[in-house]
């Protein structure tokens, strides 16, 4: 219980109505134009370890011998003939198996992130440990509709390891005039980091980013990126959710940390455009500093999804219980209560795997 | 006796069906011109088969396909990467021109490279499909590869669509949507080969306009994701077939028109229904061509007819199946038109296709190329309202080796008499030449919001835009549409500008219609201004699917119209003013009106007695203004007059091209000295017959020019008759009417002199308009013929464009 305290007392994020705004804002200038820059630097607990987290992904790959060309998920066969790991695989009669570990261990060792993902199949979640974990872009945009939508509000985390704590920068248009200026300053960040992890990424942020991408410097994502990781895909697929799980949900059985002190998504364009409407100083801070508690959260728990080693671990092992044991979970909430309560109890540590 | 049978008609007994025909009485009268087209011998040329990947080429051989001159040509010069427009008669095999290339880029690149084929109709587009598809299951091209990609399209094959196939079959409706979100498209986009369209001669005046500004967005979209596609187009037979296809892309073409098909002889009757001296009016030309329709299917020939509307349609039909109620034609004849949904539509084309059909009434919806195989006999009641199209319908019989029949049975318009009383234009060919305009402010800044949507525009891309196209966005960025950054132009909204802009009118103003009826309302359509002044205004009675309704109110502020149905015995006529206002362009591009000529235009005033004045004709930008002043309610039974009603609303005004025939006062005088004070409705019939004459030349309908006459112009000092472009901003109609002006004046003066009716104030066959404001008051014929004559035997200059200085210059 005092773990959960001490997460949710953490989750306090500094909440910009109660503080003057303008000591976090900077106005960048370039020959595209202005836009605004909103700066914050949070603090991670003792217990959020991104390099770890991502080692222990490493070494679940080295354990997950599906990985291995010619060994198939459901194949009972494997666990019969005691291959536990791909290392095991390599001591197997069967030669192109041997020969097909073999790349598959290079491949993990040289953290070569391409071949893993073309030729193994690997989730993209699990191939994190390739990416130095200050070299990521936890990112989330704001728009202004769903169709057709312009951006407004682009948050962007990035973690500095060292001293653990997350760096965000979130840009902000004041009108839609500077949505270049935004979008040149995503585009600069994400060339430089050209690793991402968002929520619900490829299906919007990431298409939006695109089609904006392309509009202004007739680039695609796809030619910037080099990884790109969505959590919606991860959770849908570890907990073998069919429908959409919102961050929220995510964040209130899996983090234990509800929202508090933003606003719904649904009216964040309409924040905007009172923002816009009113057209001053005060409007800012009153319509827009939930906003940026929004983008603030979003990338907060999107970093804590895969850098929290507790967190991270049981997020990843869900996979190994469900599909290991061959559970037939119905639905999102039983597999939630179900990690959560292994969490707690330390099954899962205890996992033949681990 | 004539046998009665299914086969197509040999040439005895095709003859015997017309010898018969024609010892009629009626035959006797109304048949006034006979033709017998000859036969044409195909023309074959090899094609370079080393050109082409092995499996196609030896598909081609395995199925024995000889390429007609046609066909070769075109391939060869697509094959070389010229741009390519085939205008060629119906049914010569133009798609073989397009597919063999398209098939061939897509083997030899591996299955990588993709093509648009545009159609502007849906059921087209269905046509070529299933073609398609059977010569890809021909060539082991995978099914998947190929797609309808339109409204109709389900949302989960479409991704599919736009990710896998190497052809979309598509429309430019749909077109001008996906622009918008062309990421979607994004995989496609990066191999595009070819763009084609067929059927371009459709795309002329509003529509034309518009499909050429989307074509460079097209150009500019595929560019972005580094392809120059190569574009064919395919077009029936019109004047200007390589200049529309250089003015819809801005890109140069290569013209293929030696057409090597074969054709089989074919007989043309010009028909003109009996006139009755009793009622002053022809016999219906629906009449006689019901009576020819039934005349052929109870010979057993397979007739198809075309009327100009849907209803006549469903009732050529309808009359034709109670007439062979009980026969062995029972269940064999059927109306076709649009509406109907897309199966029913398939099934009839292909119950003709295997002549279970003996008849068919159908509208111009048969009239492209929808393959329907070869029938006997085409029946083209009333005139299609272009060259270009009465030979396309008539192209739909003769096809195969038979023989086969067409017959023009003329309306009572005055172009339908003037053609049917001029065969040897008639026969001529002469086909019209399709206009398109970049320059229409209102169309092209619909198109440059789109295009700027879709991709910035930088300053020199504007050009290919037209030259207007930088006044309007420099409007554009006074109004915050769009923003500038260095030297490109980007969007400035969040909306989809795409869906405001119909491609096949000029955006303006609409009103939502809706039925009223207790506490609810109904939404019923949504209309334009200028339609709602005159067919909604309040008390107006309104026709909507066959159903009676009357306006109960117009809310001008809100821009609804509110109906209710009653059944009533009158019909109703709106009254109007028009003035037309020429225009003058300041220095800074703003237009102001011109001033009065008397004083200030004095290089245009001609001292009397230096001899007869010249006949001016200028063009230019002119203001038209609309006031409608009343409605008169209308007996249906008789057409009496039962009552007049004032109407209040505001005046309508807007900028667009006009052309200005100056008389000279020395006409005015003669006409007096001749005893004639009919100088006002002498110049009200020629404008009406130059305007009823005007699609002989332009590919347009009368509707779409408007006229006004005035016997003493403020301005020029003269009886001046004004004609101009009715679409706001002009589609470039004007630029083609002034260089025809005095070979419209001169068709005016025949279809005068052959009219037989006997007044002075004429019929719809010569100067009578059916959408004259002023209810064809005054109007004299006699006038005009006079005025004509004297006009004809002036002195001439060349039109000018109209640039005398504005009003308040000094």
């Amino acid at each position: 219980m005092m773990e959960i305290l001490v997460i949710l007392l953490e989750l306090k994020y500094p909440v910009y109505h109660r503080r003057p705004i303008e000591s976090s804002v900077v106005e960048l200038e370039e020959s595209g134009g202005t836009c605004l820059a909103i700066k914050h630097v949070f603090k991670m607990n003792e217990r959020f370890d991104t390099r770890k987290a991502f080692l222990l992904t490493r070494k679940r790959l080295t354990h997950d011998i599906t990985l291995v060309h010619g060994i198939n998920r459901k194949g009972g066969i494997w666990k019969k003939k005691r291959l536990r790991t791909i290392r095991d695989v390599l001591y197997c009669t069967n030669r192109s198996l041997r020969k097909s570990a073999r790349e598959v261990l290079t491949w993990i060792e040289n953290s070569d992130i391409e071949r893993l993902r073309e030729g193994t199949g690997a989730r993209d979640a699990e191939l994190l440990f390739c990416v130095d974990p200050s070299h990521i872009n936890y990112l989330d945009i704001e728009t202004t509709g769903m169709r057709d939508a312009r951006i407004f509000l682009v948050a962007l985390g990035i973690l500095n390891v060292p001293a653990n704590t997350l760096e965000t920068v979130q840009f902000l248009a004041r009108n839609l005039d500077e949505e270049y200026m935004v979008c040149k300053q995503t585009l600069d960040m994400l060339k430089r980091y050209p690793c991402m992890i968002s929520y619900n990424g490829k299906a919007f942020d990431g298409k939006v980013l695109d089609e904006r991408f392309f509009y202004y410097f007739n680039t695609g994502i796809d030619d910037i990126l080099e990884h790109h990781v969505d959590l919606l895909h991860e959770v849908r697929h570890f907990t073998g959710a069919s429908k959409c799980v919102k961050l929220g949900d995510v964040e209130r059985s899996i983090l234990r940390a509800p929202r508090s002190g933003d606003i719904p998504s649904r009216d964040i364009p309409d924040a905007y455009q009172l923002f816009i409407n009113a057209g001053n100083h005060d409007s800012f801070t009153r319509y827009l500093s939930e906003v940026f508690q929004v983008g603030d959260n979003n990338v907060m728990n999107s970093s804590k999804l895969v850098g929290d080693s507790e967190t991270s671990r049981a997020f990843f092992d869900m996979y190994r219980v469900i599909h290991h044991n061959f559970i037939d979970i119905l639905s999102l909430h039983s597999i939630l209560m179900k990690i959560l309560q292994t969490v707690h109890a330390g099954l899962i540590t205890g996992c033949r795997r681990c | 006796m004539v046998m009665e049978n299914n086969h197509i008609p040999g040439e005895n007994r095709l003859k015997a069906i017309l010898k018969k025909k024609k010892q009629s009485d009626k035959a006797k009268v109304s048949l006034l011109h006979e033709r017998a087209l000859p036969a044409k011998e195909s023309k074959f040329l090899e094609i370079n088969m080393d050109r082409l990947h092995p499996k196609l080429s030896s598909y081609l051989e395995s199925v024995g396909f000889n390429f007609w001159t046609h066909q070769s040509d075109a391939i060869e010069n697509i094959l070389d990467g010229r741009n390519v427009v085939i205008s060629t008669s119906t049914a010569s095999g133009k798609t073989m021109c397009y597919l063999i290339p398209i098939l061939n880029s897509i083997l030899e690149s591996g299955l990588v490279n993709t093509t648009f084929l545009v159609y502007p109709l849906k059921a087209l587009a269905q046509d070529q499909f299933q073609k398609i598809r059977r010569i890809f299951a021909a060539l082991d091209i995978p099914q998947r590869y190929i797609g309808v990609y339109d409204a109709d399209t389900a949302i989960d094959d479409k991704r599919r669509i736009r990710n896998e196939c190497k052809i979309v079959i598509t429309n430019p409706y749909g077109l001008h949507m996906y622009l918008g979100n062309h990421r979607l498209w994004k995989k496609f986009l990066e191999h595009v080969h070819y763009i084609v369209f067929d059927e371009v001669h459709v795309y002329t005046g509003v529509f034309g306009s518009n499909v050429a500004l989307l074509m460079r967005r097209i150009k500019r979209i595929a560019n972005a994701y580094g392809k120059n596609p190569q574009w064919i187009f395919c077009s029936a037979t019109i004047g200007n077939p390589r200049e529309l296809a250089e003015k819809l892309t801005g890109l140069p073409f290569i013209l293929v028109d030696d057409d090597g098909s074969n054709t089989s002889e074919k007989y043309f009757w010009l028909w003109n229904p009996a006139y009755n001296k009793e009622t002053d009016q022809r016999i219906s030309y629906h009449h006689d061509s019901r009576e020819l329709f039934q005349y052929f299917i109870q010979h057993g020939l397979q007739t198809l007819m075309f009327t100009q509307s849907r209803k006549m349609a469903e009732l050529q039909a309808k009359w034709a199946i109670n007439y062979f109620r009980g026969t062995r034609h029972e269940g064999r004849i059927m109306p076709y038109r649009a509406g109907y949904p897309a199966r029913t539509r398939r099934k009839l084309e292909k119950q003709l296709r295997e002549r279970s059909l003996i008849g068919i009434s159908a509208t111009s919806a048969l009239e492209l190329g929808i393959d329907i195989g070869s029938l006997d006999a085409v029946i083209i009641s009333g005139f299609p309202g272009s060259m270009m199209s009465l030979w396309q319908q008539a192209g739909r019989c003769g096809r195969g080796k038979g023989k086969s029949i067409v017959v023009f049975c003329a309306g009572s318009d005055a172009l339908d008499q003037y053609y049917i009383n001029h065969p040897q234009m008639f026969f001529k060919k002469n086909h019209e030449s399709a206009i398109i305009s970049l320059e229409n402010p209102y169309i092209l800044r619909g198109h440059l919001a789109c295009a700027v949507k879709e991709r910035p525009i930088g300053d020199s891309e504007l050009l290919f835009f037209g030259p207007r196209a930088h006044p309007v966005m420099r409007d554009m960025l006074a109004e915050g549409i769009i923003h500038r950054i260095g030297n490109k132009f980007f969007y400035a909204k969040d909306d989809f500008p795409a869906e405001k802009i119909p491609l096949n009118a000029i955006p303006t103003e609409s009103y939502q219609v809706f039925q009223v009826d207790r506490q609810r309302r109904r939404y019923l359509t949504s209309e334009t201004e200028d339609r709602v002044f005159s067919t909604l205004h309040e008390g107006a009675i309104f026709l909507f699917m066959a159903e009676t309704f009357k306006v109960i109110s117009l809310d001008l502020d809100e821009k609804v119209v509110s109906l209710k149905r009653e059944e009533v015995n009158y019909y109703t006529e709106p009254y109007y003013d028009t003035s037309v206002i020429p225009l003058v362009e300041r220095d800074n591009g703003e237009k102001v009106p011109a001033r009065r000529r008397s004083s200030l235009v004095p290089a245009l005033v001609r001292e009397r007695g230096e001899g007869l004045e010249p006949l001016e004709i200028h063009y230019g930008n002119v203001t038209v203004e609309k006031r409608y002043t009343k409605y008169v309610e209308k007996k249906i039974s008789d057409g009496s007059t039962m009552s007049q009603h004032p109407l209040h609303l505001p005046r309508t005004k807007f900028n667009t091209k006009g052309v200005f025939i100056i008389i000279p006062n020395d006409i005015h005088v003669a006409l007096l000295e001749q005893g004639s004070k009919k100088l006002g409705g002498g110049i009200h019939a020629i404008e009406h017959g130059i305007i009823a004459l005007f699609p002989q030349h332009v590919f347009c309908s009368r509707w779409d020019v408007g006229g006004v006459s005035i016997t003493l112009d403020p301005l020029f000092n003269r009886p001046v008759i004004y004609l101009y472009d009715s679409f706001p901003g002009g589609i470039g109609l004007v630029e083609k009417a002034k260089d025809v002006m005095l070979s419209l004046l001169g068709d005016t003066l025949e279809i005068i002199k052959s009219c037989t009716c006997q007044a002075d104030t004429g019929c719809p066959s010569c100067v009578q308009s059916p959408k004259c404001g002023n209810g064809n008051d005054p109007i004299s014929k006699s006038s005009a013929e006079t005025i004509i004559e004297m006009l004809l035997q002036l002195e001439y200059t060349s039109p000018r464009y109209f640039k005398p200085r504005p009003s308040g210059h000094r």
